[in-house]
């Protein structure tokens, strides 16, 4: 009976150290698992940051493309704009030119200037961008644009 | 001589209960670790997936030892481009808007002569 006895308390002790040997492996697998898991979750924290920040900067990139072609379409337009306004210019002198030719033979039997003086018998006989040349009964007079009342000054287009 | 059977019953129910519950633990810790393992493999997918398409991604920023560093840098000097492009299409819009209303005015004028020379 006590043989059985030691035999079964050395039985246990032998079990118990092998289960507690295996629960030690076991659990120092499990703390290196853990282990793994934090360095993993770091460097995959790293890499989730680093692809954000790359791809940031390339959605930037396409912003700045847009806003460069922006810039370029507005640059050609204002562009387009000035050239339209210089050969309309021409078309514009071109057509007052031609207005003002007009009005040469044109004759006035009163014509009254800005500072109220009167000329009579009046014909025109020059239109150009410095005046008005007439003849009158005064004689040849060549009136500068200022000398006009508004009204004469939109007939010569001044 | 003293009937041994009460102690030897005795020893041997602690003795299972002790065992059962080292059982118990080591399930414990089994499922742990099971459960650790599979946080790992998913950790390692999501890693690799990372890593591929960063291959792609990298290629994208200047070259450099740390592409997160390189990354940064050009985001801020595109920023800094982006806020130059922002002032200018300012001064450009400015600027056609001016253009334009110069042709604008132009125009009327011009159309102006033509009316009266068509009369």
């Amino acid at each position: 009976m006590k043989n059985l006895l030691a035999l079964i308390i050395f039985a246990s002790a032998v079990a118990g150290w092998y289960f507690y040997d295996q629960f030690k492996k076991m659990k120092a697998g499990l703390d290196e698992a853990v282990k793994n898991i934090e360095a993993y979750e770091g460097t995959v924290a790293g890499r989730r940051a680093e692809m954000q920040a790359i791809i940031g900067a390339l959605e930037l990139q396409k912003k700045v493309e847009f806003r460069k072609a922006e810039v370029a379409a507005l640059k050609t337009k204002a562009d387009q704009a000035r050239a339209e306004t210089v050969n309309l210019g021409r078309e514009k002198v071109a057509a007052v030119t031609e207005a003002r030719q007009k009005q040469v033979g044109r004759v006035f039997t009163e014509f009254v200037l800005a500072d109220g003086r009167k000329l009579l018998n009046v014909r025109v006989t020059k239109v150009d961008n410095t005046g008005v040349a007439v003849t009158s009964a005064s004689g040849v007079t060549k009136l500068r644009p200022s000398e006009l009342t508004p009204e004469m000054r939109a007939l010569f287009f001044y | 001589m003293k009937d041994l059977r009460p102690i030897q019953a005795v020893l041997s129910g602690i003795l299972c209960a002790l065992m059962l519950s080292s059982c118990k633990e080591a399930e414990q810790v089994q499922a742990d670790h099971a459960a650790a393992m599979e946080k790992l493999a998913a950790l390692r997918a999501e890693y690799d997936g990372l890593e591929q398409k960063l291959v792609d991604l990298r290629k994208a920023v200047p070259p450099s030892s740390s592409p997160m560093d390189s990354a940064q840098r050009m985001t801020l000097s595109l920023q800094r481009e982006l806020d130059i492009l922002d002032q200018q299409i300012v001064t450009v819009t400015r600027d056609y808007e001016e253009a334009q209303a110069a042709l604008d005015k132009l125009r009327a004028e011009t159309e102006e002569v033509k009316k009266h020379l068509q009369n």
